[in-house]
């Protein structure tokens, strides 16, 4: 089985809406391929995501992975850095990247904050 | 204590007004939600919310208990617990059939589950407080965990992070804490009943603050 990436820079996504974004991301790794985006979604991009999914879970196809990585959403922040975040973000600005791939392909997924593992099967 | 807690505090107590909870109990599958949920039902009103069992997606449609009085001390709260289906990102009904399911047994569970993690992601916006149930024997740092914490945060509801099963072996509660510093964060044993006081004692704090 021949295995497909598509590396999507920040730029092509910021002007699409979540379900443009969610669409993207469905049409490609239905599709058999793996997406790796830069920058991250929104928890409710992530959640449309999710749904997306389910209502398109066939025999064939049952599901995805799904992984944002940024390296430091869950570390503690002060809170000068937390408010230089918030104002990164605002301005568009969004560090880390997330990898969605069909779960037929992807077997096995390791994180940690600043890595990310995935172990994949080709037939 | 806010000034605002204050003063809401001393309405309630005045008025002896119950205080109304939409508890949502959300989580991956198998961690224990449904154990966590008739615990609570048990301790509360005596009876249990739902069925239990080892094969993931046991809680296939929403559970609810409505209209349970509790009282903490002269606080009275009126709690509608929802507990809800794992949210998962994949359901593959071969999974199913690992455990025993016959195909077409397994494919109904996995069309039925699908519509679970729906309905779990629908309820999300309509509830006052959640617990969110993770299993302390394995890895926390997974997608879905991040995904319900994230939208939990983005929509302000408080969050309370249970850490489940502390009474198997290879149960490591603090991995939990330390990966989500930022949270309420309690250590039980929903099967045995251990901590549970303490998880009473951080829910209601949260549900008044």
């Amino acid at each position: 089985m021949r295995l497909e990436v598509d590396f999507v820079p920040f730029s092509s996504i910021r002007q699409k809406t979540p379900e443009q974004k969610v669409s993207f991301l469905m049409e490609r790794v239905t599709a058999g391929k793996v997406v790796v985006i830069e920058g991250t979604l929104d928890p409710e991009e992530e959640a449309m995501l999710i749904k997306s999914t389910m209502e398109r879970i066939t025999d064939e196809f049952p599901g995805i992975e799904l992984c944002t990585l940024s390296g430091d959403e869950y570390r503690k922040k002060g809170l000068v850095e937390s408010i230089q975040d918030r104002l990164l973000k605002a301005l568009g600005h969004r560090k880390g990247i997330v990898v969605v791939g069909p779960a037929a392909l992807i077997k096995q997924v390791k994180r940690s904050p600043g890595i990310l593992s995935m172990y994949m099967e080709t037939e | 204590m806010g000034i605002t807690r204050s003063f809401k505090l001393a309405f309630y107590r005045l008025l002896k007004k119950k205080i109304d909870v939409k508890l949502g109990i959300y989580g991956p599958t198998n961690v224990g939600k449904t154990t966590l949920a008739n615990r609570l039902t048990k301790d509360w009103v005596g009876d249990e919310i739902g069925k239990v069992s080892e094969i993931p997606h046991e809680t296939r449609e929403i559970l609810k208990m409505e209209r349970m009085e509790v009282a903490d001390g002269w606080k009275r709260f009126r709690i509608d617990l929802i507990d809800t289906p794992g949210i998962e990102t994949k359901v593959d009904y071969r999974e199913f059939m690992k455990y025993g399911l016959s195909e077409v047994e397994a494919k109904r569970r996995a069309r039925e589950a699908t519509q679970g993690v729906l309905d779990s992601i629908k309820w999300l916006s309509n509830l006052d407080a959640v617990l969110v149930v993770m299993d302390s024997t394995v890895d926390p740092y997974t997608q879905v965990n991040i995904t319900i914490l994230g939208n939990l945060e983005a929509r302000k509801i408080p969050t309370l992070i249970v850490a489940n099963k502390i009474d198997l072996p290879t149960s490591d509660p603090d991995r939990i804490r330390q990966a989500f510093p930022n949270k309420r964060f309690v250590a039980i044993s929903a099967k045995e009943g251990r901590n549970i006081e303490e998880l009473y004692e951080n829910l209601f704090d949260m549900v008044i603050s």
